[in-house]
């Protein structure tokens, strides 16, 4: 399990702000009551291999697992990610970063990951669930071609896709197990 | 004897002197001097004409001509002493160059001149074709009389002297036709000799081959007009009846050759006693009787298959442009046709092939044919050629005029053939350029070098003056009682102060005194009561009779005359709500408190502000938005007289005043206002529905010197129309996407994005009237805009731009501030290159020291422009306990001040969250500097808010300072590092903004608005469709989601705290709301929500000079204005500025990779390698030569490993530390690595 330091202390430090938070709970915004109404919905039916909620009481900031699918070099581990949702939620995407290392094209070292639909694509009737599928779904299907992140990894998978599940799945044994 | 002189190598140095390559300097005159002993010397010898030509004097020449700054030379064309200037004596040596017969003088020589020419045709051939185009270039730039009458004589002989396949060769570049038909556009007689001869002569010699581009490019229309008009000085063609006055008559005759004709200008000196007795040798019907006789001899033979010499391609446009006309007719009288939009299609299709095809349409056809015309009217909805547009129906007037433009964007802005390099706008736009630099006739009105010297003008303030005065005499009116008669001798008036300043000082004194003053002010007060039910029954009885207080003579002949003022007034009363301050803005020079009071004169319901006098200068009521000389500037052009230097100031004009009789004007003013006001808020609905420059489009008048019938004034309206479409074009292909997504053309919510071509704004730059304009701006009396002819600020404001960035800048700089160097008369001149202007003058401001404190840099900002902001000072900065004060100080001044605006806690800006979000860890240090990708625009607070909220009091102060210090670094030409949103750039322009703005500083927000208003409009359509029948089966889903399960409430997104609308139906946004949703989200982004922030933004600006100053640029030049240059390093500038050291020399191979990688840099990585070497993203204004310390390579020792290595910096001396890499590409690679990561990590820190 790698949840790293900050995290932890993150959450720890998060409980002063939240005490503003629990005192508007009443009149939540419009971006809290969508997002309080989209982890309901996550809680009713969660997409496979994904889990997704609040970190302490803060409604804006979310941690998520999503466990490698199985037929893929990431198969069996836990990628942990933190969600941050803007104040103007769903008019703006919510930030995903993983915080867990991977060997994948399309996150780099930080972290920060690129999908269409966290960036242009994105629109107001995109949900976490599917946000969370989509990333889910660049386990199995990296992309390679638009314009990736680490560009050796993305050769690599596209010249030998060998050594890449190889070192891939190495990198999930060291860091994600 | 002149013989002898030339055999001693004498030809030989002089020739060398005059080499520009040789580099020997000699000052003007002798400059000038040199070339007028030649000019004698080949007159008058045949060896030195020999030698001259032996000594390849034409490339010489044509260096000088090239090189020489042509306007400049016209500045001053015929000094005091005169002593000629360059042109002129180049053209005289040309002349000289080639001998005719035609002259009778010494005919023996000139036939010896002429056999040696004849003899040498190599000789001739290399002359005419070194000479030959820069003479037609000087003649299209729209040079003088004199000049032009110059350049057309050397081409006459060069034509008369050429055998025909010599003149072949040299006519086949030059498109002799269109430069021909260009010059018959001018009225002087002597010139269309001229240039009727020119013509002959190629037809006699090359008849076959010219006689169709001829007739194409319209000399024979032209000629053809020469035969028809009575009076032969008036000719021109039929259709340019709109043209006014020629510019040459204003020009030419400004001092003491004047009164010589033009027969004489480049005789040389035995011709000295002809010129003396001044007459013309020209023959009262030599016009008309070569005309006749090309027409007979030449085109006869064509006349019988075409009835006037039209070609084919004139033909179809013209039958194109009568049916466009004929639909657009048909749609307004009621009698619709079936489905017109693809009518309207089809025919614009038609026109744009043409105007895109295979054969080109010259000039002259394009604008015979009318086609100007009927676009406008078709894009205007036929509004166009109405005198005047009633208010009627006025909404579904614009939406019509809105499809219009928008259908026309969807045809222009797409390159129809894929291999055709320019869009068809811009084909279309280049047509209509080279059509108005052939039919404007603006003047250019110079003082010809009128001495500077000090004068006492009693007028307005009495008090010394560096020009000369105008003489007036002020005499009552006849009918006036209620005034005094102030006959008083002669009064010397300073030329540039408005009407107002002279009524300022008339008026006390032609008032009735005290007591009697109520008694006729109430009088006053009575007829102006009596006065605004009276006026429209007495338009239609007849002037003169029902006004029993004004029967007399001239006050009848002048009564129409104020009502068509009055006319024109509320007619242009939308534009003219925003120019008002502006033309306000005249200058009476040197007393800025003064000033400050008469440019704002007023809004039109403020009772003391209005005017309270009329002038009348020779019966002609005076325009009080022009100063009084450009009055007298109008008038002398308007009776076609020659404006001579001494007369126009010796000369004692006659005012004549009378009492205003204003009620009236601000009535109607007034009620356009209220018209307008009663549309805007109508419903919010607007903002998306229109886009404000459409519908003000065609409700405004562009100039009053243009009558509206000339085809100027087509193209300068068709070319204003286009360039809105330009501007709006995202806007237009949005909407049109969205339509199309309403009537279901596009089913995928995708498509509603839209890739908009740009069109380069330079196309729209005319470089006739960009020069005109410099050359007006260079002259000696341009001390301010009212010593320049009228045109300049009526063009200026409706069509800002026709001139290049860098002549508005420099009359940016002449409007606002008053201040323009006048260092015109630069010595050498090989030095012609365009100087940035970037720099004030700034030498004649005081200056001012101010201490900043470096912790409490906003708090010291807010000081500074609490003392100094409405003065016109020069701020320094000295920092608390530091030594240092000067430019680079003030510099950091002004970046520090930038930075400091930009940092999160402040709430001005949007994507500024720390008081309404919770706050993340990331977001824990208040002052972090804001990020926003696409520019800082102000963020929403609630307009419920009261201004004494604690808080948004405090933001609005932030804005009144923020304007301040924009305005002041303008003022003192300091550079900001504020990066504003497009959109906040137009707000300070005074544009209005529309959904579409949205995108430009929030993409997903935009975005979105404009899908759910896409998905608004289909509901519309489907239920209009529909209306009987069953309910329409429309899935109203966004993406796949109902509309209520987006959970959306009425409040501001990213604002919770901004509640949009309250009510019962209002919880939650669904299907039926969401319309109302968008117009308050819009309205509370773009316009409620800020508008506070901006009025103070403005107000604080105008503490400084008037905001409206700024409305002669566009949003992105505005930028540039504001944060200096960053597009431009030369590869010379590069060299001159850049230091090489340590190993480096400017030859060593890195260093010139490095200088050829930086120069291919695009701007963004420009900035991150000036980041990254600087420290600071934006060069200091000047460029790379104001860099201090200067930029200095050195090499980076690295061993072998040269290639694995990056380059270094020390940031804080400018130094850049390069390794030595085996090539470019590996350079490229690692410097471009270096500096992306480098500001990676700069933004980090």
């Amino acid at each position: 399990m790698m949840i790293s330091g900050g995290v932890g202390g993150n959450s720890a430090s998060s409980s002063l702000s939240s005490k503003a938070l629990t005192a508007s709970t009443t009149s939540l915004s419009a971006s809290g009551k969508r997002i309080q109404r989209e982890m309901s919905e996550l809680n009713m039916d969660p997409p496979p291999d994904c889990s997704a909620g609040p970190k302490g009481d803060n409604l804006y900031h979310w941690v998520a697992t999503i466990i490698g699918p199985q037929g893929t070099p990431y198969e069996g581990g836990i990628y942990f990610l933190d969600i941050t949702f803007p104040s103007d939620y769903p008019f703006k995407p919510p930030k995903v970063v993983f915080k867990t290392r991977i060997y994948h094209c399309n996150v780099d070292t930080a972290g920060n990951l690129i999908i269409d639909i966290l960036n242009d694509s994105w629109s107001p009737a995109l949900t976490i669930t599917k946000v969370l599928l989509a990333i889910r779904s660049i386990f199995t299907n990296p992309n390679p071609s638009d314009k990736p992140l680490i560009p050796g990894i993305a050769r690599l998978y596209l010249a030998d896709r060998e050594k890449y599940d190889e070192l891939a799945a190495e990198w999930t044994r060291r860091f994600a197990k | 004897m002149l013989d002898e002189l030339c055999k001693n190598a004498l030809i030989g140095q002089i020739v060398h002197l005059l080499d520009l390559n040789s580099r020997t300097t000699v000052s003007r005159p002798i400059y000038n001097g040199l070339i007028g002993i030649l000019v004698k010397l080949s007159s008058g010898s045949i060896v030195a004409f020999k030698a001259l030509y032996e000594l390849n004097i034409s490339s010489i020449l044509k260096d000088i001509l090239s090189t020489y700054d042509l306007s400049h030379g016209m500045s001053s064309p015929h000094t005091v002493d005169g002593q000629c200037n360059q042109v002129y004596e180049v053209l005289k040596l040309l002349n000289e160059l080639l001998p005719t017969s035609a002259r009778d003088l010494d005919a023996q020589q000139v036939s010896d001149k002429e056999a040696f020419l004849v003899n040498c045709p190599s000789l001739l051939q290399k002359f005419g074709m070194d000479v030959l185009p820069l003479l037609i270039q000087v003649v299209n730039s729209g040079a003088n009389l004199y000049v032009c009458y110059g350049c057309l004589s050397v081409v006459n002989k060069l034509v008369y002297l050429s055998k025909s396949d010599m003149l072949l060769e040299l006519l086949k570049n030059a498109n002799i036709s269109s430069f021909l038909a260009g010059v018959f556009t001018r009225k002087d007689q002597h010139v269309l000799l001229v240039a009727l001869q020119i013509a002959e002569m190629i037809l006699q010699k090359l008849s076959d081959i010219f006689l169709n581009s001829f007739i194409k490019e319209g000399i024979f229309f032209a000629i053809d007009a020469l035969l028809t008009q009575e009076n032969c000085s008036q000719l021109m063609f039929p259709v340019f009846s709109g043209i006014q006055l020629p510019f040459e008559s204003s020009q030419k005759l400004a001092s003491k050759e004047v009164l010589r004709c033009l027969c004489y200008a480049f005789a040389t000196g035995q011709s000295a006693t002809a010129s003396e007795t001044g007459s013309c040798k020209l023959e009262k019907d030599s016009v008309h009787n070569l005309a006749k006789h090309i027409k007979t001899n030449y085109f006869a033979p064509k006349l019988y298959d075409s009835e006037k010499g039209v070609t084919d391609i004139l033909q179809k446009l013209r039958t194109l442009s009568t049916t466009l006309s004929d639909l657009v007719n048909m749609t307004i009288s009621n009698d619709v046709p079936a489905q017109p939009e693809e009518r309207f299609y089809c025919i614009l299709h038609q026109i744009m092939a043409n105007l895109n095809g295979r054969e080109t349409i010259s000039t002259f056809e394009f604008i015979e044919s009318g086609i100007m015309r009927s676009l406008l009217n078709y894009l205007s909805n036929s509004q166009y050629l109405r005198e005047k547009c009633e208010g009627q129906g006025v909404n579904g007037h614009f939406f019509v005029v809105e499809k219009r433009f928008e259908m026309f964007a969807r045809l222009f802005l797409s390159s129809s053939e894929p291999h055709s390099v320019d869009l068809p706008l811009v084909v279309l736009i280049q047509k209509l350029q080279s059509a108005l630099s052939s039919l404007e006739n603006f003047p250019v009105i110079l003082s010809h070098g009128s001495k500077q010297r000090n004068s006492y003008a009693m007028i307005p303030s009495g008090r010394r003056t560096l020009h000369p005065c105008l003489k007036v005499r002020f005499v009552r009116g006849d009918v006036e009682t209620c005034l005094c008669d102030y006959s008083e001798d002669v009064q010397t008036v300073d030329p540039f102060c408005s009407l107002d300043a002279i009524e300022g000082y008339l008026w006390p004194k032609v008032s009735i005194k005290r007591n009697e003053h109520i008694e006729s002010s109430s009088c006053a007060m009575g007829q102006t009561d009596s006065l605004p039910p009276d006026l429209p029954s007495n338009a239609s009885a007849g002037p003169g009779e029902s006004l029993p207080h004004m029967e007399h003579d001239s006050m009848s002949t002048d009564l129409p005359n104020m009502q068509e003022d009055d006319a024109k007034l509320s007619q242009s009363a939308p534009e003219e709500a925003v120019t008002e301050p502006v033309e306000q803005e005249l200058h009476i020079p040197s007393d800025p408190d003064t000033n400050k009071e008469i440019q704002h004169p007023a809004s039109s319901s403020d009772e003391d502000a209005s005017p309270k006098l009329v002038f009348y200068l020779e019966e002609q009521q005076l325009d009080r938005t022009l100063t009084l000389y450009q009055t007298i500037l109008h008038q002398q052009i308007k009776e076609n007289e020659f404006i001579t230097c001494s007369k126009l100031w010796s000369q004692v004009y006659t005012l004549t005043y009378k009492r205003a009789v204003e009620p009236i004007q601000n009535n109607s003013q007034e009620c356009i206002l209220s018209e307008k006001n009663f549309f805007v808020p109508d419903n919010v609905r607007a903002y998306m529905q229109y886009t404000p420059f459409f519908s003000s489009m065609f409700a405004c008048e562009l100039t009053s010197d243009l009558e509206r019938s000339s085809s100027t004034y087509d193209i300068l309206f068709l070319l204003k129309s286009l360039e809105g479409l330009a501007r709006n074009a995202f806007h237009l292909m949005s909407r049109e996407r969205v339509c199309a997504f309403a009537e279901g053309k596009i089913d995928n919510l995708d498509g509603l994005k839209v890739v908009v071509p740009s069109v380069p704004q330079n196309e729209f730059v005319s470089n006739k009237l960009t020069e005109k304009l410099e050359q007006q701006m260079r002259d000696s009396l341009s001390l301010s805009t009212g010593g320049m002819p009228s045109w300049c600020k009526q063009l200026m404001a409706s069509c800002p731009f026709l001139f290049s960035f860098e002549a508005r800048c420099k009359y940016f700089r002449l409007a606002a501030f008053g201040q323009l160097q006048i260092q015109s008369h630069q010595l050498s001149h090989s030095n012609s290159g365009p100087t940035s202007d970037r720099r004030p003058s700034s030498s004649s401001l005081p200056r001012k020291k101010f201490l900043v404190f470096r912790n409490q840099i906003l708090d010291s900002a807010a000081q500074m422009m609490d003392l100094h902001a409405r003065h016109k000072v020069l701020i320094e900065v000295e920092y608390n306990e530091e030594v240092g004060t000067g430019l680079g100080p003030t510099l950091e001044f002004y970046t520090l001040v930038s930075h400091e605006f930009q940092k999160s806690g402040l709430v001005m800006w949007r994507g500024d969250h720390s008081s309404f979000a919770p706050r993340t860890s990331l977001q824990a240090e208040d002052m972090a500097i804001l990020m926003s990708p696409s520019g800082l625009f102000p963020c929403p607070w609630p307009s419920s808010l009261n201004t004494s909220d604690d808080r948004f009091s405090e933001v609005l102060k932030k804005f009144v300072l923020l304007g301040q210090v924009v305005a002041k670094s303008l003022q003192d030409g300091r550079v900001l590092d504020l990066h504003f949103s497009k959109a906040f750039y137009k707000l300070i322009i005074g544009q209005e903004l529309t959904l579409y703005d949205i995108q430009s500083f929030d993409p997903e927000l935009g975005r979105t608005l404009l899908e759910f208003q896409a998905l608004v409009n289909r509901k519309k359509f489907l239920e209009s469709v529909c209306k009987e029948n069953s309910p329409p089966e429309f899935d109203s889903c966004f993406r796949n989601t109902r509309i209520e399960d987006l959970f959306l409430d009425f409040t501001l997104p990213g604002y919770p705290d901004y509640v949009l609308t309250s009510g019962a139906d209002h919880k939650m946004v669904n299907m039926s709301n969401l319309e109302e949703y968008i117009s308050l989200v819009v309205d509370a982004t773009i316009n409620s929500g800020i508008s506070r922030q901006v009025e103070a933004f403005k107000s604080g600006f105008n503490q400084v000079f008037p905001i409206e100053h700024l409305q002669i640029f566009t949003e992105k030049e505005l930028e540039r204005l504001l944060c200096g240059e960053y597009d431009s390093w030369a590869f010379n500038e590069l060299l001159d500025h850049i230091k090489f050291d340590h190993g480096y020399t400017s030859s060593s191979p890195p260093v010139v990779n490095l200088l050829e990688i930086i120069q291919e840099f695009d701007h963004g990585q420009r900035r991150a390698f000036l980041q990254f070497v600087t420290g600071a993203p934006r060069l200091p204004p000047g460029g790379l030569a104001s860099l201090n310390p200067k930029l200095t390579i050195v090499r980076k020792h690295c061993g072998n490993w040269a290639d694995i290595d990056l380059p270094s910096v020390m940031t804080c001396a400018n130094y850049l530390k390069l390794p030595a890499y085996s090539s470019k590409e590996k350079m490229r690679e690692k410097l471009l690595y270096a500096i992306t990561e480098g500001q990676g990590s700069f933004h980090l820190s």
